[in-house]
C-alpha cells in the first residue's frame, strides 16, 4: 500500500538508513526538524529536504510518513495536526519494523561470526545487553580507539582500514552514531544493509520482537485467515474442556480463526479437539505464557481483533458480538483510547462489584463476606480472589440467580448497551484486544518461569501508562472457575454443581 | 555511616543464579555496583559467567575470607544460610536475604540524605508539602494563595530540592511555615523526607510551586477522601481536585462547563490521555493551556469563580483511570508507606514518583479519585512553560488572589 504513494521520512540518520534499505524504499523527501545537530555524523541526503509546512496538502493520500525519530509522539502530534492520521497516512519506525522478516537476518547474524563497529556512548550504554546478545563477536572497528587500545575482552580493534579483509567473515552490527557515513564506505566495499551490516538501533527493536516469540513450537495449521481471532490458552484444567469446548464450539462465529494453545505441554486430546473442531493448534515445549500467545498472534498475521481466553472460562452465547459491539461503540461515543474490553465476570476482582450491584445482592455479600469493595485480590478484601467459599457464591451458591450464567447473559444482554472502565489491576482470563494495542505496547513481556501475571501486569500497565481504558462491556458474561488457591475446591464444586448444567438455555 | 554503606563497602558475592536473582537484577544493579562473584550451590550445567560475573561454586571447606558479604538470592534461603552458619559466617553480619537487603537499601537511601530543617511544626495530622525553588515569577502569587487556603490547623513544609533558597525561608517564617532544603535534587527524596519530618501527619497534600488554589479546595479533597473511604466500593489511592491544564482534568472540566464544542473547533477531538503516547495538544501546545485559563473560553476566564460554582454543586467525584499528572494529590501516611515511599534512584527521576504511585494505585486497587467540587489552577506543562510565563505576566489578573472585602 505505502509503496505507491510518496514516502516521506521524518528524521534522518542510522534508522532512517536501515529502514531506507530493508524497505527498499523510493523516497520522495525527508523532513528533519534537527538536521543541524547531526550535520557532523550523517551522509549527505540523496532526497530533497522540506519542512512540515511544505507538505501540508488537501489530498492526504498523497503521502506516507515514516517517522524514523525517538520522539514519535511529538512528531505524530504535528501530523495529526495537519490532519494526517496513524496508519494511514504515517507509521513508527518500530510499527513497520514488525513487517520485515527478521527471522530470516537474526538467524543468519546468530549463525555467524559478529563485528561491533564503534567504541563509544552506545556501546558502554548497551554493554550487558551486548554481551547477554552476540556471543560470537570475532573483533571491533573504532577509528579513534583503536590506535590506542589494541583489544578488548582479548579481540582485537582494529580502523576500518585495518579491518577491510576481516569483513566478509562476519556480520557487522554497527553501534556507532556515524552510521549514515559508515554505511556508505561500506557499500563502497560491496556491502548491503541487512544483508552484512545493520545499525544497532534497528537490530535491537528486532531482537525485541524475536525474543518475545516462541524459538520452537509445533503449530497444526487450520487458519482461515480471519481477521478475527480467538486464543485459548489450554493444557492443565483437562476436568473442564467438555464443557469449555463445548461453548466455544457453540458461540465462537464460524468464519473466526480459533486456535488453542498449549505452552510447555504437547497433549494429544487437545490436538483431537482441535482436529474435530476445525481449530489450529500452537503447542510449545517451554512453558512461557507470553511467548506462546506472541507466537500465536504473530502466525496469525491476518488477525486484526484478538479475543484472548483461559481455559476456566465458561463463555456464553453472543460473547463476541457484545465485545465487539462494545468496542466500536465506546471507540465511537467516549473520550477514551481502549486498551482491551472484556466482559463481566463474576469471579472476578473487578466483575463481582459490578455483577452483586447489578443484580441487588451486595448486602448478602457483605453478610456472608463483609464489606464490598473493588479488589486487586492480593493486597486487601481478598475474598473474592482467596476464599472458595466466595468463588461458589458467586457461582449461585446459596443464591438462585447466580446458579446460571446463561440466563444471566440473555437477562443483560437484552438490557440497552451498559459498560464501565475498569481503574484498577484487571484479570484478564477473557480480553479483546486489537493487533495494533499488541503491537504498540511491544508485545507481551518474556520473564523468568512460567511468565503466569506478566502478561497481565504488561498490558494492565500499559493501558494505564499510555491513556487507554480497560472496558468492561456489561452485557456481555462469562464464568471463570475461580482463582489459584480455589481451584481445587471449585473443580469439586463444578462436578457436582455446574458440569454441564447451562449449556442447552439459549442454544437452540 | 549506614547499614547499607557499611555492606556496600565489603567484598559482595551474590548466591544464587536462578529466578530470584533474575527478579531482582535491577535492584542489585541499582544498589550493588560491584559484585566479585555469583555462588551456585553446583556449578555443573551453569554458565561460568553470568552477566559478566563469574560463577563459581560454594566450598565448604574454604575459609571464611575476612571483608566478604553474600547475599542470598534464593527461595532455599533456610538450607543456604545452614550452610553459611556451619563456615563460619554470621547472619546480618556476613550475609543476608535478597529481600531485607532490598528493603535495608530503600529505607535508607528514599528517605535519609543530607538535608537541613527548619522546624515550625504543630503536629497536625495533616501536612502540606509544597515543592518549590524554580519557578520564581509564580511565588508572588501561588504563595498568597496558599496562604489564604490553607487551613489554620494544618502543618505545612516547603521543601526546595538542590538549592536553598533565602526568600523562600523568609516566607516560610513570615507564615509560619516549616522549611526543608536538601543538598541532592531529587523529587522523591525531597518528598520522602519530609514526610518523615512530619511524623504525626497521617493525611499529606503534596503540591508543586505552579498550583493555584482555590478557597475550599483542602477541604474538598479531605471530604471526597473520608466518604469514599466509608461510603464508597473503592480504596482510595489518592484524591486530587480537578486541574484545567491535566490530561485528565481538562476533560471533566470542559464537560461540567459545556465548553466541549469550543475546543474541539480550536484542537480536534478531546480525548482523555497520559499527555504522551496520544493526544498531547494539553501538555504541549501553549494555545491550549491558555484556553484553559480562559482565552476565547469565557466560563474558565475566572478559576475562583469556578471554584465557587463547583462548590456550590452536590457532591461529585470521578475516577481516573488512566496515568494521572500529580501537580496537587492528598494521600495518607499509610498508602505512602505500601507503596515503599517514592523511588530514588541513582540517576534523575523526574516523573518517577508519578508514575510509582500511579502504578502503585493501579496494581494495588487503590483508585485515584478526582474531586470534582473543588479546582485548582495549573499554570503549564513543560513544553508550555515560555510562552505560558509571557501569559501569566500579561494577565496578573487571573493569578493573583483577590482584594478580600
Amino acid at each position: 500500500m505505502i509503496k505507491q504513494k510518496q514516502i516521506v521520512i521524518w528524521g534522518v540518520g542510522a534508522i532512517q538508513t536501515d529502514i531506507e534499505a530493508l524497505f527498499d524504499l523510493r523516497v520522495a523527501y525527508y523532513i528533519d526538524e534537527a538536521l543541524n545537530q547531526k550535520k557532523e555524523r550523517i551522509a549527505p541526503l540523496r532526497h530533497p529536504l522540506k519542512t512540515p509546512d511544505e507538505l501540508k496538502t488537501q489530498n492526504k493520500d498523497l503521502y506516507f510518513f515514516i517517522i524514523c525519530e525517538q520522539e514519535y509522539g511529538e512528531i505524530q502530534q504535528k501530523l495529526n495536526n495537519m490532519g494526517f492520521a496513524e496508519h494511514r497516512h504515517y507509521v513508527s519506525y518500530e510499527r513497520l519494523l514488525f513487517e520485515y522478516d527478521f527471522h530470516e537476518l537474526l538467524d543468519r547474524i546468530e549463525n555467524q561470526s559478529q563485528a561491533l563497529w564503534g567504541l563509544g556512548k552506545t556501546f558502554k550504554d548497551y554493554n550487558r545487553y551486548i554481551a547477554e546478545n552476540f556471543r560470537r563477536i570475532s573483533f571491533y572497528i573504532d577509528e579513534q580507539m583503536a590506535p590506542g587500545m589494541k583489544s578488548l575482552d582479548g579481540k582485537d580493534v582494529l580502523t576500518f582500514e585495518a579491518a577491510r579483509d576481516r569483513l566478509r567473515d562476519v556480520f557487522l552490527i554497527v553501534t556507532s552514531a556515524y552510521y549514515p557515513q559508515i554505511d556508505i564506505k561500506l557499500r563502497s566495499l560491496g556491502k548491503k544493509p541487512g544483508v552484512d551490516y545493520i545499525s544497532f538501533y534497528t537490530l535491537h527493536v528486532l531482537t525485541h520482537h524475536q525474543t518475545r516469540l516462541s524459538k520452537k513450537f509445533s503449530f497444526i495449521d487450520r487458519r482461515k485467515n480471519s481477521d478475527h481471532l480467538l486464543l485459548v490458552l489450554a493444557g492443565y484444567k483437562e476436568r473442564l474442556w467438555e464443557d469449555i469446548f463445548r461453548r466455544i464450539k457453540a458461540y465462537t462465529p464460524s468464519h473466526y480463526d480459533v486456535c488453542i494453545m498449549s505452552s510447555g505441554l504437547y497433549d494429544i486430546r487437545l490436538s483431537e479437539i482441535c482436529q474435530q473442531n476445525g481449530w489450529s493448534y500452537l503447542s510449545t515445549g517451554s512453558n512461557k505464557i507470553s511467548a506462546i500467545i506472541n507466537t500465536a498472534i504473530h502466525i496469525h498475521a491476518a488477525a486484526k481483533f484478538i479475543f484472548k481466553m483461559d481455559e476456566d472460562i465458561f463463555i456464553t452465547r453472543g460473547i463476541f458480538e457484545k465485545l465487539l459491539n462494545t468496542y466500536k461503540v465506546f471507540e465511537k461515543k467516549e473520550r477514551y483510547q481502549i486498551g482491551f474490553v472484556s466482559p463481566l465476570i463474576p469471579v472476578n476482582t473487578y466483575g463481582y462489584v459490578r455483577v452483586l450491584e447489578k443484580l441487588h445482592l451486595e448486602a448478602e455479600w457483605e453478610a456472608r463476606f463483609g464489606k464490598l469493595k473493588y479488589t486487586d485480590g492480593l493486597t486487601h478484601h481478598y475474598e473474592i480472589a482467596q476464599n472458595y467459599h466466595a468463588a461458589m457464591f458467586m457461582w449461585g451458591d446459596g443464591n438462585r440467580i447466580l446458579k446460571d450464567i446463561d440466563s444471566l447473559s440473555h437477562e443483560l444482554g437484552g438490557q440497552p448497551l451498559q459498560y464501565s472502565i475498569c481503574p484498577n489491576r484487571y484479570s484478564i482470563g477473557m480480553i479483546l484486544f486489537t493487533r495494533e494495542t499488541w503491537m504498540d505496547m511491544g508485545l507481551f513481556p518474556i520473564t523468568a518461569g512460567n511468565n503466569l501475571g506478566a502478561d497481565e501486569v504488561h498490558i494492565c500497565f500499559y493501558c494505564m501508562m499510555s491513556g487507554k481504558a480497560m472496558v468492561v462491556a456489561e452485557n456481555a458474561v462469562a464464568g471463570h472457575l475461580g482463582y489459584g488457591t480455589q481451584t481445587e475446591k471449585m473443580m469439586d464444586y463444578y462436578e457436582n454443581n455446574i458440569k454441564g448444567a447451562h449449556i442447552n438455555v439459549g442454544t437452540t | 555511616m549506614t547499614r547499607l554503606e557499611s555492606i556496600r563497602r565489603k567484598r559482595i558475592h551474590i548466591w544464587g543464579a536462578g529466578n530470584t536473582y533474575t527478579y531482582h537484577k535491577e535492584d542489585l544493579q541499582e544498589y550493588v555496583p560491584d559484585i566479585e562473584s555469583i555462588i551456585v550451590s553446583n556449578a555443573d550445567g551453569n554458565p561460568l559467567s553470568l552477566d559478566g560475573i563469574p560463577v563459581k561454586q560454594f566450598s565448604p571447606a574454604e575459609e571464611r575470607q575476612e571483608n566478604t558479604f553474600i547475599i542470598v538470592c534464593s527461595i532455599y534461603y533456610d538450607e543456604i544460610s545452614s550452610l553459611l552458619k556451619e563456615s563460619g559466617y554470621h547472619i546480618g553480619r556476613d550475609f543476608i536475604h535478597i529481600r531485607t537487603f532490598v528493603t535495608l537499601a530503600k529505607l535508607s537511601t528514599y528517605s535519609s540524605g543530607e538535608h537541613t530543617f527548619i522546624d515550625r511544626k504543630k503536629n497536625s495530622d495533616e501536612l502540606l508539602v509544597i515543592l518549590a525553588g524554580y519557578k520564581k515569577f509564580v511565588w508572588e502569587s501561588v504563595f498568597p494563595r496558599l496562604k489564604r487556603s490553607v487551613p489554620e490547623h494544618m502543618d505545612v513544609v516547603l521543601v526546595t530540592s538542590g538549592l536553598v533558597n533565602e526568600e523562600l525561608q523568609e516566607l516560610c517564617e513570615n507564615y509560619g511555615w516549616s522549611y526543608i532544603s536538601t543538598v541532592r535534587n531529587n523529587v522523591s527524596l525531597a518528598i520522602n523526607i519530609a514526610i518523615t519530618r512530619f511524623p504525626q501527619a497521617k493525611y499529606i497534600y503534596k503540591i508543586d510551586e505552579d498550583i493555584f488554589t482555590t478557597a475550599g479546595c483542602f477541604e474538598a479533597m479531605r471530604e471526597t477522601y473520608d466518604r469514599l473511604t466509608h461510603d464508597s466500593k473503592y480504596e482510595v489511592g489518592f484524591v486530587t481536585p480537578l486541574i484545567p491544564v491535566n490530561g485528565y482534568g481538562y476533560v471533566r472540566l470542559l464537560e461540567l462547563f459545556d465548553a466541549v464544542g469550543l475546543w474541539e473547533e480550536r484542537f480536534g477531538e478531546l480525548m482523555y490521555t497520559d499527555c504522551y503516547r496520544h493526544h498531547r495538544t494539553i501538555h504541549d501546545s501553549p494555545e491550549a493551556a491558555m484556553f484553559m485559563w480562559g482565552e476565547e473560553n469565557p466560563q474558565f476566564a475566572d478559576i475562583d469563580a469556578m471554584a465557587e460554582k463547583l462548590a456550590n454543586r452536590s457532591f461529585q467525584y470521578s475516577i481516573c483511570p488512566i496515568r494521572y499528572s500529580i501537580g496537587f494529590i492528598l494521600f495518607t501516611r499509610r498508602n505512602w508507606m505500601k507503596m515503599g515511599m517514592f523511588p530514588v534512584k541513582q540517576h534523575m527521576n523526574l516523573g518517577a514518583d508519578e508514575e510509582h504511585i500511579c502504578k502503585f494505585c493501579m496494581m494495588h486497587a487503590r483508585v485515584m479519585a478526582v474531586a470534582e467540587n473543588t479546582i485548582v489552577g495549573h499554570l503549564s506543562y513543560g513544553p508550555q512553560h515560555k510562552k505560558m510565563e509571557e501569559y501569566y505576566r500579561a494577565h496578573p489578573e487571573k493569578f493573583f488572589p483577590k482584594v478580600e472585602d
